[in-house]
């Protein structure tokens, strides 16, 4: 073995993870090799300096986090117990139950069977309508009028279900994102949207959308989202000013808990001020309550208004 | 606890046997063999999370999403792996996504400025040992900033294995397994992270 390959070789070795025979043959040339072995020594202390750049866990974080997780874990197994009926709904028809697939099969084949019957034939449709579009949602008549011919002409807008694809950076399909950011009839779609949204905060608009769902929206889910997209503009005025408000009148005990997360990066009077007043209000969520004194204590501000 | 996971965390002679009766008990809805099973990992989870990212923060962000996702998907664990391995592949992933943003955010700087001047995030970490050595304080203040900044220009993956191998003592074979490649793929991205920190830190020697 050649010094090069053994210098090389030794992390390996400190390590325990060298093939035997190559640690075999290490182990020979360090034996006849004075350069080398002093190499290993060197090594070795370098090895263990680094033990020294390990970070500890801050105290209190471990238990913090396993309290948080079997809270989380709590309302998880609450939702499932008991999911929102929109939930339920959803999950009925993607995943009937076992007796009634069969049903669900044959009222699809009767289904079908019945709109080909009576689909009208392609002849009795207006020339600018095509079949596909024979049975649309309509959104909204524009007019109706009756033809010279007998006939009756009708203009309307229609809703049909479409599927695009695209990168997220993709003009159209962020501007689809920002629209469904602000669905009010579907909280799943909304946390989605804002997920996929979070990222791209450099967007004003992005930006503007995460700050309405987190004042406005109704579901927690979706505030939380929102939050995640915002830390990186904690420093950001604006965000500041909203995550005081939530901090301020946001029910959930949850999304508080990450506005002072945020809100304390910086150390500003005003938020020293938000806390204090938070901590004088929330008389019974003791964890809240908790934060607000730790963050107060770290900014080194006293705890109560004079 | 249900009365077969009670039994095995009781008996407590066969690890193995213990956390297989803690997973199907878990599996079957019992919450408090889902708190065993997570007590038996999260220490070492949050210690490697907190060292890749050095934010509390961050650190518990991957904890709490790394046991989440254990909790919605553990029905779906079949003993194909050792939970350990199926566990660190969650962890790991999740790491990995956390250190490329911050690559990507450049949240990395040492020091960050606030309205009471320039603060030392890592000044910030606590270092019992070296708290304990006036004179190893001094030297770590020195070097810590030059080790991070080190640490800080492996690539991700070179990070992750430095940092499972070195202070979380795993086995090349199994940081390998949690990561879906193979063990002399860990064993080459280590040996890339170890010359590239000898390489910058050889005086520490």
């Amino acid at each position: 073995m050649t010094c090069d390959t053994a210098r090389q070789l030794l992390p390996l070795l400190l390590y325990g993870e060298l093939a035997f025979d190559d640690e075999e043959s290490l182990e020979q040339h360090l034996a006849i090799c004075a350069s080398c072995r002093t190499a290993c020594e060197q090594e070795s202390r370098f090895h263990a300096n680094l033990d020294r750049f390990e970070a500890s866990v801050p105290p209190g974080l471990l238990a913090q986090n396993r309290r948080m997780l079997m809270k989380s874990v709590a309302l998880e197994t609450e939702m499932k117990a008991h999911p929102p009926i929109w939930k339920r709904v959803a999950n009925w028809l993607t995943d009937p139950p076992l007796a009634l697939k069969p049903v669900g099969a044959m009222a699809m084949l009767a289904l079908g069977f019945g709109i080909a019957r009576w689909q009208p034939s392609a002849e009795l449709l207006p020339a600018t309508v095509g079949a596909s579009v024979a049975n649309p949602s309509i959104a909204r008549v524009r007019y109706v009028s009756n033809e010279p011919s007998g006939r009756v002409k009708v203009a309307f807008d229609e809703v049909r279900p479409r599927e695009v694809e695209g990168a997220i950076d993709d003009e159209s399909i962020r501007k689809i994102l920002l629209a469904a950011a602000k669905d009010p009839m579907d909280p799943g779609i909304r946390v989605e949207s804002i997920d996929l949204l979070k990222a791209h905060t450099d967007d004003e608009d992005v930006r503007k959308a995460l700050l309405n769902a987190l004042q406005g929206d109704k579901n927690s889910g979706v505030r939380l989202k929102a939050l995640e997209g915002l830390k990186p503009y904690a420093k950001d005025v604006e965000t500041r000013r909203v995550l005081r408000q939530v901090l301020m009148v946001d029910d959930n005990p949850a999304v508080r808990a990450r506005a002072i997360d945020l809100l304390v990066e910086n150390r500003e009077p005003e938020t020293a001020g938000v806390l204090q007043e938070l901590l004088r209000k929330s008389h019974e969520d003791e964890y809240i309550r908790a934060r607000c004194q730790r963050a107060l204590s770290d900014m080194k501000a006293s705890m109560g208004t004079f | 606890m249900t009365r077969a996971a009670s039994l095995a965390v009781g008996a407590g002679s066969d690890h193995t046997m213990d956390e297989a009766a803690l997973i199907r008990a878990a599996q079957q809805g019992d919450s408090g063999a889902f708190e065993k099973l997570v007590q038996n990992y999260d220490q070492s989870v949050l210690r490697l999370a907190m060292n890749l990212l050095r934010s509390p923060e961050d650190a518990s962000d991957v904890y709490q999403e790394a046991f989440l996702r254990v909790y919605r998907n553990l029905h779906t664990f079949r003993f194909d792996c050792s939970f350990h391995t199926w566990l660190y592949r969650i962890v790991t992933n999740l790491c990995l996504d956390h250190l490329r943003k911050q690559k990507v955010r450049k949240q990395e700087s040492v020091t960050v400025e606030t309205e009471e001047g320039p603060l030392d995030r890592l000044a910030n970490l606590p270092d019992d040992r070296a708290a304990m050595d006036p004179q190893r304080t001094v030297l770590s203040q020195e070097v810590r900033d030059r080790v991070v900044r080190v640490l800080d220009k492996l690539t991700p993956r070179e990070r992750l294995v430095f940092e499972m191998r070195h202070y979380q003592g795993m086995r090349l074979r199994a940081i390998g397994d949690a990561l879906g490649t193979s063990e002399e793929a860990a064993k080459n991205c280590l040996f890339r992270a170890t010359q590239k920190m000898r390489a910058a830190l050889g005086d520490l020697a």
